[in-house]
């Protein structure tokens, strides 16, 4: 019972029941309205019958040559409606939008501690590319894996292949 | 020429480095070095533009800004083009926030000079000022010279957006989007198909809209057919389990039925196919509801995908009671379990027990507060039950281990529902709109809804009294903290809470439950209403300007870089946010919480800067610079007037109560009454404000040379006289106001007198500043004013507090925290007539200053006699400082009373309760619920209370410090 639309700025009057989970940050006006401004395609959000918005996810393109690539910035569903297959949707979503761009992968970042989000990508084809050291700040700072997903035109899935040793923050493309 | 080229080269490395020094001293602004050094410069070269430029900067920074432009008039008629002047101007006449000038100066460099770089920034600045004809020529230019698609894309936008500016009615709207169709077919035309990419997405999608908003559907079907094949992905696609009910065709069948259904005059045959055509709607939506039953009723979404459905006018109530019989096949809701065993055997189960308690209690609401308070004790047997599930859950030792933690808390609704139930009463009993406005119009306690308790159901309780009442709201209040120690994170529970907590007054206790909601950046918009406004009236105000100075920050910064986010939308060829861009341009600065944001912080502000900043002056005198700076008076004055706005937008996000109110006919009726109310509050505070400040600065002015002020005191008299109805005996016609939805309740301020007291006071002033001794008069009406305003309001809240209880208490915070904005206000007025009167005196005698020095000792000497007689006896401040010190005393009365021991509160103690709940919860369970809570919550609502009346005293010793002050200058 729910609909796969873009995001547009009025939602952002409406999407406060997907924030209020804690592990969904509100950002300023002005970063929201960059995404809707720069990769509208990779803003999309979910619906139900009753017109809310019950998640969304916030995406982007970017990075040069065999680099090119689909980055997830913010992926949530409502609490309510977890479990019904809507953030894989979403991933879908957000992948094919990449293909349709060229791309040759699509990364994201996740907490290490979450556990259920990693298992969740994890099923979608995601893999472990690297550890980010401290790259969550906080009390204490929280290490992030890198997760990512050839896409076809990563022929030799190049992109894919993990890295050894952790990074920093700062060596981050 | 070598040597020619090596010099130049030279010159312009030295011109390089001295730019440098000049940017390092701008970035760490060091704003008077950079003058002298540029004026060194200048000497030298005077020719040298870019270090001109940095001295109007810095001057700017300064605050000089006629000097300033007086540079920039100049350079800019030199039509500066290279790099370092264009920069350094650009950030010049942003500080000045004057685009319409950048504009010109990138239109007139870009024609001396013409380059993609400064023809693209000449774009955007003119998107920056509308200029929509100029937009679509620098395109077009740009276009022919550089053959991008983008700049073409640009053109058709600027057409675009223009035609949208026009109303349907104007001729020039189809002229721009037929040229924009045009303009774009032969674009399209032209590209080479073959090629890879072919026509770009972005400029399809213009031609789609442009199609579109000429409603030529065959056009863009033939357009989509062509170019891409099939229709844009990303659209709205149905699901598959009720394919019928989220059709338009549901919809339709819907809105014609209802509008047919009650039509009286409709003939036989046509009301024969409305009966047909509702049996089909019905039996359709049945077996929807059927196969959603079977599937869904276990998904924690279940209810809010159904309630729109279920709710339907259309379905009678034996449908509904059919659906609600297949939900209950799997739900445990006859409550007849044992206590101690969990009744439930997965958290699918308490998953659909939760959807049919929340379903139950929207369709078959209670009509009694005993069957809700047998409603509550349902559900939280029902939490209990299930606790010891989610309890395992948590330990690992349930098989379905994919559940994550939030999903084991999920019979935490249990509880939402029991307090919500519980506290139903309080605000919209009976279900009927104007049942609620009675009871709380009511300010009595024991009229509040006694005769809505159907008393005659349950003989036996009809010693139900207000202290058992509150008693159900006190439960309420300790099973939510019960419930959000257990599950910090929910915020339904935490938002009932933060209601529950402002209907009692505690604002302070409900401020720091609201930490936990987080409400940042756009969320003041959506959601500030929650706890905003009840910080304020609660007498907090430091926290509360810390609020609103937080608040519209989001709205000035947006304001600020709005068009900065349309042109990066026009940079990346996202053509389908441009208008959507304008549109939530509109909607955001038009909101009405946005206008209420800025009018009660400058209200606030007017109180407190002008009255503190006075007092610590040993000669009491309110600054008009300080007033005028603080409140932006000339800007209020202008076209940001929100009083003449006639749209405002409601930004208000009710979708986050949709858990904790059944979606019942007299909740929107309150959504839609505090809407308007706010408008009208909008337009009220912000024509007191213009009248206080504008009152302020006329008569602190040294020469009237705004002679403009008065017309506008006059305007904000009328406004406020037309939209409360005020008459001039003060009386206001037009009540009642609400006082925001969350919780509902009458505004008193009209009421109280508060504004009409103000509004007459201002009426003295103005006599004052119009005729010659009328100073002392003045202030004699002034304190009579007063004096009568508090005498009226004393004999209101001495009546509340003598039977105070905590359901009452709330109103009574309000009333004091009017009662004290009304006595600043006041005190500010009693300033200015004082002001008024000696700048009268002044300009009698400036006339004797004048004659020759032989005659000014003897002149001066008649000038003091004759001034005496004229002015009268010395202004009275005792009726000033008797009402303060009365205020005083009574809040002082307010902070001794013991709220949790009065008479009525007899029954509010540990050992009633268990009494209250024996027979329902075993003993085990009430002392893990209440017991750990009980202490805690009722010594913090008493300490919020504390703290927020002693709040109130600060406030009131700022003003008497003020009258003192005012008296002894006075006296000099």
């Amino acid at each position: 019972m729910t609909s796969l639309k873009p995001f547009t700025c009025a939602d952002l009057f409406k999407f406060n029941k997907v924030n209020f989970d804690p592990l969904t940050e509100t950002y300023g006006l002005s970063f929201y309205m960059t995404y809707m401004a720069r990769w509208p395609d990779y803003f999309k959000k979910i619906e139900n019958t009753k017109g809310e918005v019950v998640g969304y996810i916030m995406g982007k393109a970017e990075g040069m040559g065999e680099n090119w690539h689909g980055h997830v910035t913010c992926l949530t569903v409502a609490e309510q409606y977890r479990r019904q297959g809507l953030a894989a949707k979403l991933m879908r979503n957000l992948e094919e939008t990449s293909e349709h761009k060229r791309c040759y992968f699509v990364d994201l970042f996740v907490r290490v501690t979450n556990c259920k989000a990693i298992r969740m990508y994890e099923s979608l084809g995601y893999i472990v590319y690297r550890t980010v050291l401290d790259y969550y700040s906080g009390d204490p700072d929280e290490n992030a894996y890198d997760m990512r997903k050839a896409l076809s035109r990563d022929v030799h899935r190049k992109s894919v292949i993990p890295l050894k040793h952790p990074v920093r923050p700062e060596e981050i493309e | 020429v070598v040597m020619n080229g090596d010099l130049n080269a030279e010159a312009a490395r030295l011109r390089e480095r001295k730019l440098r020094f000049l940017y390092e001293l701008v970035d760490s602004e060091n704003n008077k070095k950079v003058i002298t050094e540029v004026d060194r410069l200048l000497k030298k070269q005077p020719g040298f533009t870019c270090a001109k430029i940095l001295k109007a900067l810095a001057l700017i920074r300064m605050q000089k800004t006629v000097e300033a432009k007086e540079i920039l008039d100049l350079v800019i008629k030199e039509v500066p083009v290279d790099d370092g002047s264009i920069q350094a101007l650009s950030i010049c006449y942003k500080e000045l926030d004057d685009h319409v000038t950048m504009s010109k100066v990138f239109e007139a460099a870009s024609k001396k000079l013409p380059s993609e770089e400064l023809m693209t920034h000449s774009f955007m600045a003119q998107v920056r000022t509308n200029e929509f004809q100029k937009m679509q020529l620098t395109a077009l230019n740009l276009y022919k010279m550089y053959s991008k698609p983008t700049y073409f894309g640009w053109a058709v936008a600027s057409l675009l957006i223009k035609a949208d500016k026009l109303t349907p009615a104007d001729s020039g709207r189809p002229i721009s989007l037929t040229l924009a169709e045009r303009m774009l077919g032969k674009f399209i035309s032209e590209v080479d198909k073959t090629q890879v990419g072919g026509v770009e997405e972005s400029i399809l999608l213009l031609y789609l809209e442009t199609l579109s908003k000429q409603k030529k559907w065959e056009e863009v079907l033939t357009a989509l057919k062509d170019f891409i094949g099939y229709p844009d992905p990303s659209r709205a696609r149905p699901g598959t389990m009720t394919p019928f009910m989220i059709t338009e065709e549901y919809h339709l069948i819907q809105r014609i039925i209802t509008l047919f259904k009650n039509d009286e005059e409709i003939g036989p045959e046509v009301k024969s196919l409305l009966d047909e055509l509702l049996t089909k709607f019905q039996a359709r939506v049945r077996a929807d509801l059927q196969m959603a039953c079977k599937f869904g009723a276990e998904k924690p979404s279940f209810y809010t995908d159904m309630i729109p459905y279920v709710n339907s006018p259309l379905l009678s109530s034996e449908m509904k009671e059919e659906f609600m019989q297949i939900v209950a096949l799997h739900s445990k809701h006859d409550g007849d379990q044992d206590q101690d065993q969990s009744i439930y055997s997965s958290v699918r189960d308490i998953i659909r027990d939760v959807n049919y308690e929340l379903l139950d209690r929207d369709l078959f609401p209670d009509p009694g507060p005993l069957q809700r308070k047998s409603r509550a004790e349902r559900c939280l047997l029902k939490y209990f039950s299930a606790d010891s599930i989610s309890s395992s859950l948590r330990s690992g030792s349930e098989s379905d281990k994919n559940l994550i933690t939030k999903e084991a808390d999920y019979h935490d609704q249990f509880l939402v529902i029991a307090a919500s139930t519980l506290m139903a009463k309080y605000d919209d009993d009976e279900n009927d709109f104007d049942g609620v406005l009675s009871s709380i119009r009511s300010s009595k306690p024991e009229e509040i809804p006694l005769e809505n308790l159907n008393l005659d159901e349950n003989p036996q309780k009809s010693s139900y009294s207000l202290s058992d009442q509150d008693y159900l709201l006190m439960t309420a209040i300790l099973l939510m903290e019960f419930g959000l120690k257990q599950c910090p994170y929910n915020h339904s529970l935490r938002i009932l809470l933060i209601k529950a907590y402002t209907r009692i007054g505690a604002v302070q206790r409900a401020c720091v439950v609201s930490t936990g909601l987080d409400i940042k950046h756009v969320q003041w918009d959506s959601l500030g209403f929650l706890i905003i406004w009840k910080v304020l009236r609660g007498g907090l105000y430091a926290i509360s300007r810390q609020m609103l100075t937080v608040a519209e920050s989001v709205y000035l910064n947006y304001k600020r870089d709005c068009m900065e986010h349309l042109i990066t939308a026009y940079k990346f060829g996202s053509f389908g946010k441009i208008q959507e861009f304008e549109g939530f341009r509109e909607q955001l600065l038009n909101s009405c919480q946005f206008g209420l944001i800025q009018v009660e912080k400058q209200l606030l502000q007017l109180s407190s800067t002008t009255l503190s900043s006075a007092t610590n002056h040993p000669q009491v005198k309110i600054s008009p610079a300080l007033v005028a700076k603080s409140l932006e008076v000339e800007k209020t004055g202008g076209e940001d007037m929100f009083w003449k706005k006639k749209e405002f937008t409601d930004n208000r996000d009710f979708t986050i109560l949709s858990y904790l109110e059944s979606n019942q006919k007299p909740f929107e009726n309150l959504k839609a009454k505090t809407g308007e109310t706010d408008v009208e509050l909008v337009k009220i505070r912000r024509a007191l404000l213009v009248l206080l400040a504008e009152t302020v600065v006329l008569v602190e002015e040294e020469k009237n040379s705004n002679p403009g002020r008065l017309e506008r005191i006059d305007e904000a008299l009328s406004i406020i006289r037309e939209k409360t109805g005020l008459k001039m005996d003060g009386n206001c016609e037009n009540v009642p106001y609400f006082n925001g939805l969350w919780p509902p309740a009458q505004l008193q301020y009209f009421e109280m007198g508060c504004l009409s007291t103000i509004v007459e006071m201002v009426g003295e002033v103005r006599k004052a500043i119009g005729e010659s001794g009328a100073g002392a008069s003045c202030l004699v009406s002034m304190s009579s004013m007063i004096t009568s305003f508090w005498s009226g309001v004393k004999t209101r809240l001495t009546e509340k507090m003598s039977k105070l209880t905590i359901l009452t208490m709330g109103g009574c915070i309000e009333d004091i925290h009017h009662v004290v904005e009304t006595f600043s206000f006041a005190c500010i007025l009693f300033g200015v007539a004082i002001k008024a009167g000696k700048t009268r005196e002044a300009s009698g005698s400036g006339t004797a200053v004048s004659a020759t020095s032989s005659r000014r000792k003897k002149k001066a000497a008649s000038d003091a006699a004759s001034k005496a007689a004229a002015q009268g006896p010395p202004p009275d401040f005792a009726p000033l400082k008797e009402v303060h010190s009365s205020l005083r005393d009574l809040i002082m009365e307010f902070r001794l009373v013991d709220i949790c021991s009065i008479p009525p509160r007899a029954n509010w103690h540990w050992s009633t309760a268990q009494k209250e709940w024996e027979g329902l919860l075993s003993d085990k369970l009430k002392e893990k619920v209440f017991a750990p809570a009980w202490d805690e919550v009722q010594q913090g609502i008493v300490d919020s209370y504390g703290l927020q009346l002693d709040q109130f005293m600060r406030a009131v010793d700022n003003n008497s410090k003020f009258v003192t002050g005012m008296e002894t200058s006075s006296a000099q």
